[in-house]
């Protein structure tokens, strides 16, 4: 048998559009313009269809879109197993389905694909505002949800929506302990990850120009938040990548077996003499799509899938393309490689193309002969860079003989073409010598041992192997600009056009205003707890259980569940004890339930579904001597009750209710 | 028959037993934890497969995020117990009053349907087993009446069987509901079964019958209202009652009296009889006859009118039923 309820009502209808509309809008950067120019059709299609200006589509056209939009998605995508084409596919055939949605269930399909492809895009974006973006799909979806339930002859109303609304809020601390609870498996098998994304942050070649670039930024580059207080800012030299080949124009990692490759990590262990006490950090990294993370020298991490290579430096075995959480330690002070390089290392530290930069070769070797002490020249070289450079966002433009030009000509540079110069030099002079990148410094949050680095700390150094010492960490940039390493690079070049030159909106570019300054830092907090507490949980859940918990046992998760639904069920709660305590009654039917109640105790109870009057008819018939009085007050209740036309006096009511008195029938 | 079905009927079958044993008659019911039944429905049952979509995305793309929605769904769906559960409880259910009708017509039961406070409760589907449903909307506090039509399949005081009350409302992923066994007054008169044969046959058998000439100054009774007749002779009370339109038939009481014989009904089963002998009340109802009734035991004096009609047909009715109601069997 058919119910009754099968048909879609006109509230449904128009929120199951609503929430395909709002998940279309969520997917928009996602789907190629063709699916959400169909999509938007397809709802254009129904409104007017159920105006009655079109009318449902013949099925030849149906199937025309349906192979149709099959054939356009193999031609856009390679291969159809990916996120986006499925992505694709399943907004395609919502659209598709809202063409011939007629019924209830059809309708139930439609907002479950809703749920479903509104929270695919947290697969792409994990920020807070695009998950608050998610949450009210959802919240529009479960609108919906309840819509399709509501009686037919409804028309639009909002009121679906605080059901909905309600429902989701007491549905929250269940939620919560859902996922503190739940275990996480790890993946089942791998899925190719969406294609869009780009690799960001320092890249694995340097050319003079390259970090100038970053400079644009305000993006995050990553996170630390030290288990002690936070080193001196001239000691947070973030380093990430080691350059030791140079071609000429540019530097490029060392190839031993393939860059970042861990190899010889065991062997490599010997050649550094760790000196102090280790301070440790957890490192959060944003998505790069790179392997190798940034950390203080050096550093050690017993995370799985994290190992570290010969030039001391950590490299991830998969590529970071989620927020990610490292627990890392590093000794700031260390000798690495002190006892010599292997003589290939040597020879490869010292390489350079022959005939590049002949006037910068030439200076090196008189000045080598001149000044055999490596620690005197360094500091000679450094000085030079101190006297008679300028350390500028926007330096001109270098030839091909880029060293050359830029020590003896135009002088003007950034941090890459002070410490790519200076490498040459060093190496031009005979001595062993790699350009380093990374980040330098960072924001220091005053309460929370914790540091943000931005792109714009992007930064170059050098490194100097000198026997004994091993690597020794120069930074020709703090030659020429100390107070780069001692300040931000916002607060250094606050007014420079280069600056934040692709965020021109940019908060930090108003920091100077207190005000401004507090919101960045919260914001950069309540980041870093999105990303250390939600995004990255997983990593924690069972540290944090225990810490919960005391103890993880069966008993105890119940009673979490039971305090969770007690929770969700207070309100609920507290309204029920409220309404058994006083149920308002109209004060007119009160006076008429006890005139009624005084009539049953006389043994004459007023019948089920009885009008009133028809009682006092009744009492009439069968009691006549209280004929005036019940016919008085049922008159009387009625006009106080229905009529407006009569003053509201229930005074005269209560008082014939009061002296009413029926005495038992005695036969 | 293959196995299954049959498993399937089998389990129906306990299924029925064990609700009407829980199920008693009842005058009255109100609507809390004890009589709900409460289980996912078919969209609930999607709905728990989306969550499990969600569950497997999340795990294999190790996103936390999605774990959040995929357990805000769950969520959703256990609260959603709570609330679809408050579509029907705190109801209070009453029959107000029944119809009494032939067997195999359909019964208007009105029922009463009162909450203390004002709460929305959409989409109460009501139904008596083999009726027809009807759909409802509780909004105002204090009582609604609501008419539902329950199917009678035997004779007797009125027994609709079981009402099924369910909601799904708000998410439609549970479905509520209860059974209530309600007990009327109103009683399932017989069958009529047209018996115009015997009836011919007994014309001439010396029993009165009326002139039938309208004009007369004495009242017959009533006859259905033909278009043409006389205004004057409309029963406008009975019009008024709602009881349909008829016409006041005048006549000369010659000897109209006839008596609806058990006894002339011999060699049939007892429903066989009871069914012609209500089309034969039927039949002097509507020529305006004064007629009498006998049963086994009983004695109608003859008489005419509504009431007299009623009183005939209900005696039909609850022959051979004692008062609580042990049911007459089928017609076979």
């Amino acid at each position: 048998m058919k119910r009754p309820d099968w048909q879609l009502s006109r509230n449904g209808l128009f929120w199951v559009l609503f929430a395909f509309a709002a998940v279309i809008l969520l997917h928009l950067d996602h789907l190629p313009p063709w699916v959400t120019a169909l999509a938007g059709l397809c709802i254009l299609w129904r409104v007017l269809e159920y105006r009655g200006r079109v009318s449902f589509p013949p099925w030849p056209l149906k199937a025309v879109l349906v192979i149709g939009s099959v054939a356009g998605l193999t031609l856009v995508y390679p291969s159809l197993l990916g996120l986006e084409p499925m992505l694709s596919m399943l907004i395609a055939g919502f659209g598709l389905k809202l063409l011939e949605m007629h019924h209830k269930r059809d309708a139930f399909a439609l907002v479950y694909l809703a749920f479903f492809t509104a929270a695919v895009d947290c697969i792409f974006t994990q920020e807070i505002p695009n998950f608050i973006l998610v949450l009210v799909t959802f919240v529009i979806a479960a609108t919906a949800l309840v819509s399709i339930n509501q009686s037919k002859s409804r028309g639009f109303s909002m009121s679906p929506s605080y059901t909905a609304l309600k429902m989701m809020a007491t549905a929250i601390p269940l939620m919560l302990a859902l996922f503190l609870v739940v275990p996480r498996l790890g993946a089942f098998w791998s899925i190719p990850m969406p294609k869009n994304q780009a690799q960001t942050g320092v890249g694995d070649t340097l050319s003079p120009g390259d970090i100038s670039s970053l400079v644009g930024s305000d993006k995050l580059a990553f996170r630390v938040r030290f288990d002690g207080d936070v080193p001196a800012r001239e000691r947070l030299y973030w380093r990430g990548l080691v350059f030791s080949q140079f071609d000429g124009r540019e530097w490029r990692q060392a190839d031993f077996y393939g860059p970042d490759q861990p190899i010889l990590s065991r062997g490599s262990d010997e050649s550094i003499v760790r000196l102090g006490e280790p301070i440790s950090y957890s490192l959060t990294m944003e998505p790069t799509n790179r392997r190798w993370l940034f950390a203080l020298s050096t550093p050690t991490s017993s995370e799985p899938g994290i190992q570290r290579i010969r030039d001391s430096r950590l490299v991830s075995v998969d590529r970071i393309e989620q927020r990610q959480n490292f627990t890392i330690r590093s000794w700031l002070d260390y000798r690495l490689e002190p006892e010599g390089l292997h003589p290939y290392r040597e020879e490869m530290e010292r390489h350079l193309p022959p005939g590049s930069n002949p006037e910068t070769m030439r200076v090196a070797r008189k000045w080598a002969s001149e000044t055999p002490d490596v620690e005197a020249l360094i500091a000679r070289v450094l000085q030079l860079f101190n006297r008679s450079f300028i350390y500028t966002l926007e330096p001109p433009l270098l030839g091909t003989h880029a060293v050359d030009e830029f020590l003896w000509e135009t002088r003007r540079g950034f941090c890459g073409h002070f410490a790519g110069s200076f490498a040459f030099f060093m190496r031009a002079a005979g001595y062993p010598a790699r350009v380093v990148g990374g980040y330098l410094g960072g924001e220091v949050h005053p309460s929370e041992n914790f540091v943000t680095v931005r792109q714009y700390d992007a930064h170059a150094w050098a490194e100097v192997w000198i026997a004994e010492k091993g690597w020794v960490r120069i930074d020709p940039t703090a030659a020429v600009a100390p107070e780069r390493i001692e300040m931000s690079l916002a607060d250094l070049f606050d007014n420079e056009d280069g600056f934040l030159a692709d965020s021109p909106l940019s908060l930090i570019r108003f920091r100077d205003f207190e005000f401004v300054n507090w919101i960045v830092l919260q914001r950069d907090y309540l980041d870093y707890a999105w990303a250390t507490w939600v995004l990255g949980y997983d990593q924690r859940q069972a540290e944090f259980l225990k810490r919960l918990l005391g103890q993880v046992s069966m008993f105890r998760l119940i009673l979490l569940f039971l305090v969770a639904a007690g929770i969700s069920l207070l309100p609920y709660l507290v309204k029920w004890l409220i309404i058994r305590q006083r149920v308002k009654l109209d004060p007119r039917d009160a006076m008429i339930q006890i005139f009624c109640a005084k009539m049953a105790r006389a043994g004459m109870p007023r019948r089920t579904g009885e009008g009133i009057f028809d009682f006092a008819c009744r009492i009439a018939a069968e009691r006549p001597q209280l004929e005036n009085e019940a016919m008085a007050i049922a008159t009387t209740y009625i006009n106080q009750r229905y009529d407006k036309r009569f003053p509201q006096q229930i005074n005269e009511l209560r008082r014939m209710v009061r002296r009413f008195n029926a005495p038992k029938r005695f036969e | 028959m293959n196995p299954l079905s049959a498993v399937r009927q089998a389990l129906r079958r306990r299924y029925r037993q064990w609700i009407d044993r829980r199920t008693q008659p009842e005058s009255e019911c109100y609507l809390n934890h004890r009589r709900l039944y409460i289980l996912p429905s078919k969209a609930g049952f999607g709905f728990l497969a989306l969550v499990g979509a969600l569950w497997w995305l999340a795990t294999n793309f190790e996103n936390n995020l999605i774990f959040m929605l995929c357990f805000l769904l769950l969520a959703l769906f256990v609260v959603s117990i709570h609330f679809t559960h408050g579509t029907l409880s705190g109801l209070r259910i009453k029959p107000v009053r029944a119809q009494s009708v032939f067997k195999g017509d359909a019964a208007a039961v009105e029922l009463s349907f009162s909450q203390v406070r004002a709460r929305c409760r959409e989409q109460v589907l009501l139904r008596f087993a083999g009726g027809e449903p009807l759909m409802v909307t509780l909004e105002k506090a204090g009582d609604t009446f609501v008419t539902v039509l329950a199917p009678t399949t035997r004779r007797g005081f009125l027994d609709p069987g079981l009402l099924t009350v369910e909601s799904v409302y708000p998410a439609g992923l549970l479905r509520v509901w209860t059974y209530i066994h309600f007990r009327f007054d109103a009683a399932v008169y017989p069958a009529p079964l047209s018996d115009r044969a015997r009836t011919s046959d007994r014309r001439g058998s010396g029993e009165g019958h009326y002139s039938g000439t309208s004009g007369s100054e004495d009242y017959v009774g009533l006859k259905t209202f033909e278009a043409g007749e006389s205004l004057r002779h409309v029963a406008w009370k009975q019009y008024a009652r709602e009881q349909g339109l008829w016409s006041k038939q005048y006549g000369d009481p010659v000897d109209s009296r006839v008596w609806v014989d058990w006894d002339e009904y011999a060699g049939m089963d007892t429903e066989q009889r009871l069914s012609r002998m209500t089309w034969q009340v039927c039949e002097c109802d509507a020529a305006g006859k004064v007629y009498g009734l006998r049963l086994p035991g009983t004695e109608l004096l003859p008489n005419q009118g509504l009431a007299h009609r009623q009183s005939a047909l209900r005696r039909l009715a609850l022959f051979g039923i004692d008062d609580e109601g042990g049911a007459a069997d089928e017609t076979p």
